[in-house]
This record gives C-alpha cells, sequence and structure tokens, in this order.
C-alpha cells in the first residue's frame, strides 16, 4: 500500500506539470519533448524524401530522352532556382525543341545530391532519428529521452547540416557533384580552385558545392552523434519497472544497435571530412597524391597547382566506407524493427525467434565493422584483402536471413489483418528479400569487377532501401499516425498508394538488374546513346523505367493528401489503443502528453503477448498485471 | 517532469545517465581521433623516406606541455575527491589549477609553438638544382676548422635511413613575397600579351558599345588570373600601367619577375641548424631574429611548387600536426570552460555544493573523464609528433 501511494503522490505530482502552456516556440519550435523532436525530424526528413525523388526524375528525363530539354516551362522554373550550371539553353535542332536541358555537370550534382539528400537527410532522420525518437521512450515507459536538451541539440544540428546541404546548390559551381560519396581528389578537381563555371566566373577558393557538403557532413555526424548517445542512455537507463531486456520491444531494440552503428561509424567520416577541408581550405595533401595530373583543368585556368603530394585517396575510400557500410545496416535495422513490430500486432502473434533476431542484430551490428572494402575492389587491394572481406561479406548474409526468416515465420498461422501498414510491411519482406539475395554476387570480387558501377548495383541498393527501408517508414507511418494525432489515416487512400508503389517500384527497379547486367553504367547521363552498340538490346527499358518512376511519384501525392488531409478530417481514433497492441505506447492518450503517460507504468510480460491461450482477449498488454496479482505491486 | 536517474544512479544498471553517456561519447571521441590518427598511418608509410620530417618540434616546450596536462588531470582527481570529502576550499582551489593548466596549455600552443611555424620557411630543393645549395644541404664531405667531415652521402652508406637532404629553411626578408611561387616568365607573358592585344583589338576594332563590353568582360577575366598565378592586384596594375606595348613593357616584366623568383633568407644558423651536425641539422623554431646567420638567395625555379611558411601546404607531416593538435587544442578549450563555469559561483556550478551536493561531485567526475581522454590522446600526440 505504502508503494501505491507513492506512486500516486508522484502520479498526481507529474500531472501538474504536464499542464503548463510552454508558448509557440517552446511547444512546436525549440521544444524538448522526444515527440515533438520525433515529428519535427520525420516531417524533414520527408520533405527532402520528396525533394532527392525530384532530382532524380529530372535525371531520369535526361537518361529516357538522351539528354533533351526539359519540357517548356518546367525547364524554366528548373534553370531559374538551380541556374547556368545546371541547366542550360538549347535552341531548336532537328531532333528536339528548344528549352532548357540538364547539363552533365548538372546531371552529376543532382546524383551526388540524390544519394546524399536521400541517405543522410531523408531516411536515417526519419527511420532513426524520426520514429526512434517519437515511439522509442513510449515503448520503454520513459516520461522523456535522457536528455531532453542535447535532443534538440541534436534536431538544431541536423538543421543546420540542412541549410549547409540546400544552401549549396547556390555556390559558385553548383552543389556536390563527384556521387554521394565524394572521392578526391576527383571531387576536388570538380571544384578546382580558379576553374572558370559557365558564366566564365571564378569558382570560389573554397566555399564551393564540395565543401559545403563536407561541411554539412560535420553538423550532421555530429546530430547522430548527440542522438546516438542518447538513444543508448535512455533505453539502458530509462526502461520502466519491470522492462527487462527479454521484454524490451524488438524495435527497441534495433535502434540501440543503430545507435552504436552511429556512435562509433560516424565519427571516421567526420576525421576524413576533416582532412579534407584541410585540404581545400590550407592546401595540404591528405588526399592528393604525388603525380596527380590536374594539369589540363589548372592550365585552362592559367594556373600552376599547388599542393604537396603525397596524399592517399584510398585513405578516403577507407574512411568513407568505414562510415557508410554500417551506415547501410543503419537505414534498414530500423526499418526491421518498425516491420517486426507491424507484422506481430497485425499477424495476432507472438514474433517467431525474438531471441535469435536480437543476436541476429547484434552479429549484423558486430559484423557490419568489418566489411567495408568490399565497395573497394576495384582499388586493387589485392588477395588477401580482398579473401577477407569476401568472406566477412558472405558471413553478414547470415544474421540477414536469420531476420528475415524469423519474420516471414510469424506470419506462419496467424489471422492476419490486412490494413495499410500490414500491406507495406508484408511487402517489406520479399522487397529487401530480392535487395538482400542480389547482393551476394556482388560480395564476390570476381563478379563484383563486373557489375561495379552498373545498374545492377543501382537496382541491388533500391531494392534494399526503397522499396526495403521506404516501405517499412510508410507502414510506420500508417501504424503510429493514430498514436501522433489522435487520428487514423484513411484506409482506401492508403490502400492505393500502396498497390500504386509496390507495383511502380518494381516497373522501376527490376528492369535495372537487366539492364545492369547488360553492362549499362550508372553515369551515363544521355542514357547510354554514346555506348549504343554495346548496350542496345537494354536501352529500350530506359522510357519504361522513367514512365514507372512518374507513376510513383504521382502515387506518393496520394500519401502525402492522406497525410494532410488526416491530420484535420481523419476519422477520430475509436481509443487509445486501435490496433489491439500490446506494447507500452498504446497505453497513453493520442496523442501522448508532455510527460508521456498519466498513469504509473509497470511491465508484467513479454513484449508480444498475442492470441496467449486462454486469455480472455487475442492481445495483453504489456503494463496488464498478472491475474489476481494487485495492480502496483511490482517489484 | 524529472527524468529519473540524472543524479542517482539507477539500481540494477549503477550509473547516472550522465556518467553512461559520457563513457558512449568517449566512445565515439575514440573513433573521431582515431579515424585521423589512421590518417597520420597512411601519410607516414605513404611517404618517400625523405619527405618524412624528423625532430622538427620543439621537444622541451612539448615536454613541458605534457606535463602541464598530466599535472592538471591529477588535480581534477584531486579537486574531486576534496568535493567528495566535502573540503570546499580545496576542492575550488584544485578546480582552478585544472583549468588555468588547461589554459597555459594551450597558451603554449598559441603563443610559442603555433605561430613559430607561420614565421619560419621552408622549401625542397629540386635534385638538378641541389649542387647550388650544397653548403646548407650538407650532402657531401667536407672540411670544418681543418677537420673532414662527413656528409649526408657518405654517412647513408652506413645508416640506410638517411637520405640525402633537399629540404632548406630559415626566416625570410618578406614572408609574403616568399610565399609567392614561382611565375614562369611564358605565363606572365601569356596574360599580359593577351590583355595588349584585347585592348588593340577594342582600339581598331570595337565600333559597337557592345563590342565594347564584351571585349573588357574578357580583360577582366584576364586580369582576374593575375592573381592566381600570385600576382597581387597592385603590381598587377603597375605592369600594365608601366607601358602601352608589349615590347615597352618587357624590360618592367623582367625586373617584375627578377623580384619575385627569388627568396632572401636567413637560412643558416650555425648555433642552431647546423647541416653537418647529424643531432642539431634542422629548422629552429626560435622566436628571437637569428643572429651571425647566413644570407642565402633561393631562386624560385630551383624549388619544388610546395615552398612556404610551416603550413599544411607545406608538407603532409605538417597537416597532420596542425590537424591533430588543432582538434586536440580545441578540446583542451572546451575542457577547460567546463571546469571555469563549474568553478564559478553559479547555480549549474559551484553553488550546487550547497542545493545539490552530489550533482556537482556527478559533473566533476563526468567533465573528469573526459579531461582524462584529452590527456590520453596527447599522450599519443607527443611521441608520434615530437620524438619519433
Amino acid at each position: 500500500m505504502a508503494h501505491a501511494a507513492d506512486h500516486d503522490a508522484h502520479g498526481h505530482d507529474d500531472h501538474s506539470h504536464d499542464h503548463h502552456d510552454p508558448g509557440f516556440w517552446k511547444k512546436w519550435v525549440f521544444t524538448t519533448d522526444h515527440k515533438m523532436i520525433g515529428i519535427q525530424y520525420t516531417v524533414t526528413g520527408l520533405a527532402f524524401l520528396f525533394f532527392g525523388f525530384m532530382l532524380m526524375m529530372v535525371m531520369r528525363w535526361s537518361i529516357a530522352h538522351g539528354a533533351t530539354p526539359l519540357p517548356g516551362t518546367l525547364g524554366g522554373m528548373l534553370h531559374g532556382f538551380f541556374g547556368n550550371t545546371v541547366f542550360q539553353w538549347s535552341p531548336q535542332s532537328a531532333e528536339h525543341a528548344a528549352g532548357y536541358i540538364l547539363t552533365q555537370t548538372g546531371y552529376n550534382v543532382f546524383g551526388a545530391m540524390h544519394g546524399t539528400i536521400m541517405v543522410f537527410f531523408g531516411i536515417v532522420p526519419i527511420a532513426f532519428a524520426g520514429f526512434g525518437n517519437f515511439v522509442m521512450p513510449l515503448q520503454i515507459g520513459a516520461i522523456d529521452m535522457a536528455f531532453p536538451r542535447i535532443n534538440m541539440a541534436s534536431f538544431w544540428s541536423f538543421f543546420i547540416s540542412c541549410v549547409f546541404m540546400v544552401g549549396s546548390f547556390f555556390a559558385p559551381g553548383s552543389a556536390a557533384k563527384s556521387g554521394w560519396t565524394n572521392y578526391p581528389p576527383l571531387a576536388g578537381i570538380a571544384d578546382f580552385p580558379g576553374t572558370l563555371d559557365v558564366d566564365g566566373q571564378m569558382l570560389g577558393v573554397v566555399m564551393n558545392g564540395g565543401t559545403l557538403w563536407l561541411l554539412g557532413m560535420v553538423f550532421n555526424i555530429t546530430s547522430s552523434l548527440l542522438g546516438s548517445v542518447n538513444f543508448i542512455t535512455t533505453i539502458v537507463q530509462l526502461r520502466a519497472p519491470g522492462m527487462t531486456w527479454s521484454r524490451l520491444p524488438f524495435f527497441c531494440w534495433a535502434q540501440f544497435i543503430t545507435a552504436y552503428l552511429l556512435l562509433l561509424a560516424f565519427p571516421p567520416l567526420e576525421s576524413s571530412a576533416i582532412m579534407n577541408l584541410f585540404d581545400r581550405a590550407f592546401g595540404s595533401s591528405f588526399f592528393m597524391p604525388t603525380g596527380l595530373n590536374v594539369t589540363t583543368v589548372a592550365t585552362a585556368a592559367g594556373l600552376t597547382p599547388q599542393y604537396s603530394g603525397g596524399g592517399s585517396p584510398i585513405l578516403w575510400q577507407h574512411l568513407f566506407w568505414f562510415l557508410a557500410h554500417p551506415e547501410v545496416y543503419v537505414l534498414i535495422l530500423p526499418g526491421i524493427g518498425m516491420v517486426t513490430e507491424i507484422i506481430a500486432c497485425n499477424s495476432r502473434k507472438p514474433i517467431w525467434g525474438y531471441k535469435a533476431m536480437v543476436g541476429a542484430i547484434f552479429t549484423l551490428g558486430f559484423l557490419s565493422f568489418i566489411v567495408w572494402a568490399h565497395h573497394m575492389y576495384m582499388t586493387g587491394m589485392g588477395p588477401k584483402v580482398s579473401a577477407f572481406f569476401q568472406t566477412t561479406t558472405i558471413l553478414i548474409s547470415v544474421p540477414s536471413v536469420i531476420l528475415l526468416t524469423a519474420i516471414l515465420n510469424s506470419l506462419w498461422g496467424g489471422s492476419i489483418r490486412f490494413n495499410t501498414p500490414m500491406l507495406f510491411a508484408a511487402a517489406f519482406i520479399p522487397m529487401f528479400g530480392i535487395g538482400g539475395l542480389t547482393g551476394i554476387p556482388l560480395a564476390f570480387n570476381a563478379v563484383d569487377l563486373y557489375m561495379h558501377d552498373t545498374y545492377y548495383i543501382i537496382a541491388h541498393f533500391h531494392y534494399v532501401v526503397a522499396p526495403g527501408t521506404i516501405f517499412a517508414i510508410f507502414a510506420g507511418c500508417y501504424h503510429w499516425y493514430p498514436k501522433a494525432t489522435g487520428r487514423m489515416m484513411n484506409e482506401f487512400l492508403g490502400k492505393v498508394h500502396f498497390w500504386g508503389s509496390l507495383i511502380a517500384i518494381n516497373c522501376l527497379f527490376f528492369p535495372m538488374f537487366l539492364q545492369g547486367m547488360a553492362g549499362v553504367h550508372r553515369r551515363w547521363y544521355d542514357g547510354g546513346i554514346a555506348y549504343a552498340q554495346t548496350v542496345q538490346p537494354v536501352l529500350h527499358w530506359n522510357g519504361f523505367i522513367s514512365q514507372a518512376a512518374w507513376v510513383l511519384g504521382a502515387v506518393q501525392l496520394v500519401f502525402v493528401f492522406n497525410f494532410c488531409w488526416s491530420m484535420i478530417r481523419g476519422k477520430k481514433v475509436p481509443n487509445d489503443n486501435p490496433w489491439d497492441a500490446t506494447t507500452l505506447e498504446w497505453d497513453t492518450p493520442s496523442p501522448p502528453p508532455h510527460g508521456n503517460f498519466i498513469k504509473p507504468i509497470v511491465v508484467y510480460r513479454a513484449a508480444y503477448e498475442y492470441s496467449v491461450p486462454g486469455a480472455d482477449k487475442d492481445f495483453t498488454p504489456q503494463s496488464e498485471p498478472p491475474a489476481g496479482e494487485p495492480p502496483t505491486a511490482a517489484h | 517532469m524529472e527524468i529519473p536517474y540524472t543524479v542517482r544512479p539507477r539500481p540494477d544498471t549503477g550509473l547516472t545517465n550522465p556518467k553512461l553517456g559520457i563513457w558512449l561519447f568517449l566512445a565515439s571521441e575514440v573513433m573521431l581521433f582515431g579515424g585521423l590518427f589512421a590518417g597520420y598511418i597512411f601519410m607516414r608509410l605513404g611517404s618517400e623516406p625523405w619527405m618524412w620530417p624528423h625532430g622538427w618540434l620543439n621537444v622541451p616546450v612539448g615536454t613541458f606541455n605534457t606535463f602541464v596536462l598530466i599535472f592538471s588531470s591529477v588535480t581534477v582527481i584531486l579537486s574531486w575527491e576534496a568535493l567528495k570529502m566535502h573540503k570546499y576550499r580545496a576542492f575550488k582551489n584544485w578546480l582552478a589549477v585544472t583549468w588555468v593548466c588547461g589554459l597555459l596549455f594551450l597558451g603554449v600552443k598559441l603563443g610559442i609553438e603555433w605561430p613559430a611555424k607561420f614565421r619560419h620557411f621552408g622549401a625542397y630543393v629540386t635534385k638538378e638544382a641541389a649542387h647550388k645549395y650544397e653548403k646548407y644541404l650538407g650532402n657531401e664531405d667536407t672540411i670544418i676548422d681543418g677537420k673532414s667531415v662527413q656528409g649526408r652521402r657518405s654517412r647513408a652508406k652506413e645508416d640506410p635511413a638517411l637520405s640525402e637532404r633537399l629540404f632548406i629553411s630559415g626566416h625570410p626578408a618578406d614572408m609574403e613575397q616568399a610565399k609567392i611561387p614561382y611565375i614562369p616568365a611564358a605565363q606572365l607573358d601569356g596574360v599580359l600579351d593577351g590583355i595588349f592585344t584585347l585592348r588593340k583589338n577594342i582600339a581598331d576594332t570595337a565600333n559597337t558599345a557592345s563590342d565594347r563590353a564584351k571585349a573588357t568582360m574578357s580583360e577582366k577575366t584576364l586580369v582576374a588570373q593575375l592573381p592566381t598565378i600570385g600576382i597581387h592586384a597592385e603590381d598587377a596594375k603597375e605592369l600594365l600601367n608601366a607601358a602601352n606595348t608589349p615590347e615597352q613593357n618587357k624590360e618592367a616584366r623582367a625586373k617584375f619577375l627578377a623580384h619575385m623568383n627569388v627568396i632572401h633568407i636567413h637560412a643558416l644558423d650555425l648555433e642552431n641548424a647546423h647541416p653537418y651536425d647529424a643531432d642539431n641539422d634542422r629548422p629552429h623554431f626560435i622566436t628571437r631574429d637569428p643572429v651571425d646567420v647566413e644570407h642565402v638567395v633561393l631562386n624560385k625555379a630551383d624549388l619544388l611548387p610546395k615552398h612556404g611558411a610551416f603550413l599544411p601546404k607545406l608538407n603532409t607531416y605538417l597537416a597532420c600536426y596542425f590537424m591533430i593538435t588543432g582538434l586536440h587544442g580545441l578540446h583542451v578549450l572546451g575542457g577547460s570552460i567546463v571546469f571555469f563555469y563549474f568553478w564559478l559561483n553559479i547555480k549549474g556550478g559551484a553553488k550546487l555544493y550547497k542545493t545539490n551536493h552530489q550533482q556537482l561531485c556527478n559533473r566533476i567526475e563526468v567533465a573528469g573523464l573526459f579531461w582524462h581522454l584529452v590527456d590520453l590522446i596527447w599522450i599519443f600526440v607527443f611521441p608520434l609528433f615530437y620524438l619519433l
């Protein structure tokens, strides 16, 4: 009884704090509330996903129509925004009408920024920071993150990095233009100080697209660092009474491992960004080799290149991929976490092999640190090193298959509800499967030498990330929308969105496997016309793929409409737990108030007690005490 | 609303949130500096033997700084201990010693070590031109005070690690002029002749305003190239105004190049950088102006195009040095600011002694953990740069 009194007093105390009004700026902008920060991240990330998608649409025009002008006013508008470097006026000719054409530099800029934005400004902010921030503290029964102000600092550091990235489009010579990997010295030469841009203006010596990209990444990584420290501390320290490690929802496990990857894998890119900034700002030669022939670029501008040499371009590749391979798992693990939650809830069954799955993501997390050089087979690093990385790369497919098998087995014998989140989550399984299995051939040096930088690679990693993680993100949006807003998203529009996306995205990416195996290179800006003799039989897919991309884009408008419209007109949630789920986030009001829980939370059981034999309903929330026990005698 | 376990540890983990948080942060710091040291290792293994400098830095000053930093790591512990034992004065004093040590470390860096590199000048002589500067390089055998002394080339037969020296350094008469790269006459002629031709064309043919505007644009583009080949705007103006035809301009150009393409340095300081003294043939980062030194005239055409002050541009060793010590210096600055904040008698600082003693203990402990890592990084930096 003493316990109960304690809890009550505490609960009441919390309650009185919850109702003070923090004011507009503190509530919506400079907030320390994990839910609002999660929503800020998600909305910013969704906006960047659409921006990155639009960049790709322009590139797809160039590929499908062999670098002909964009249609009418669209070209004019884009030219007005991005300037002369990216779009150039092309007069009427026998082949095409007059209009603005995407330049080769422009294609490179869009390609580099599409990759950067999708990975670092779209998916990571949504899947890790957005959903992690919103859902994870609720699921473990915490009142907020362990360091709320650091959480806010994390978002604003991310925001500064966004400003750098978007601002870089307006730098002299436009944004970064050497792929999302920004390999020096190529990236350095592309922004070489003293090069003239198309207007005859000198490019910035330091403040050019590549430098702004690096500065943006420094802030982005700082944001990830602050976020990951916060996530790990929160999961370790702020679990509610009774929330033991083996009762932790799988989504939280996935976020936990993801946070470790961010914590340990991102700093090396920060150090290489610092070195690269030194090269650019102070003329050092970390990545500039001796004897580099940049004279063609330099003499064109009447320059003598000034650098000491002796640097190592391979060093950048090592440090970059030391980040960027774990980054792949940063992209996919939160997605797997979300899909697992949604599949357990909608198949009304506990997930199959919870412990095996947790073990698998630990293994995955560890192995992801020692596979990075499989991105670098082309550097000629020698058979011994390459044998090591081939072995680890093959090993890492084992935990991935365990995860996928466990999710698949969770469906077996369930009474499945095919609502929109479930459709997306279920589609994730074969889509991620295709993405993962097509990666296995690439693990082998001999195959990779042929496949490297072809559309096969593009198709492979897009299958993992686009119909993989992004489908998981959509599933998560539909699943947790009622919790965040108190309203349901429209089911019919959701199904239109799902079926349209599923069909279009497969039409979009599957033909790329065929093109890639035939040898179509990923950086041909006119869709490969110049190489038509070798790849002619597969070039006709260019148009089909681009049309599929337009359909995919159109279908996303349904989602945007649904997302906005449901906020005002969506059906109100019938109760706080509309999906009849077991985890703790459904034990709070919708939307949850500041401080999250209006009653003391104690956990009595594992995360997925669905359809327990003998129970009176088909789900038993984690906070429901065992029969016959008083509700607060927890410990 | 109060986040639990910010002050008292959670019973089952035995940790407070800040303590776990700082350990995680330190793990990422290890990865950050690990990346930088990986860069150092790559650069060093990849460099040619004669390119990686040894013994350039001032070891006594570095040693002093090492002891300052280690001492401050001890004092932060003493401060924390005094705080735990409720000895307020001792706590404040030891904490003050800690942040003063941090600032002293930075003072030595900012006041002595880093600026010296900006005043000193270094250049690599090309192999073909090495014989011209033999006296300052010490490669050949020679006779000093009637005794024959082995040069580096002879000594290299016994010590394979030793190689020919092509590096020459000293204090230049005019650092700004010295940093400008070699300007080939042809390059200068190309730009200036282009401008004269353009001007002539404007006078001869350009009739319409738009023609003239176009020509002026092109001239602007050409003029804009002059700074990039090392010619300052005023010099360029002087050169352009010297005469109206290329022929008359020739003399002015030759004079200009004769001035620009040599460097006057005080190079041979026998006391500090004797080319035949195996233990003492390195650059001398002294703050006073060297006396009794020889005046050397270096022709820029004889130098590899990366001469300059001892800055990241000169060589990769210095790039590593400035990057790692610079980032480490930022960490020292950050730590000192945090200790200063806790030392002040304000709400989040020493005032907590009365209001929340345990929290103040935690704060000092957590900041101390960070301080030890900063110290630990220096323990790696010092031997790597100063001693190896």
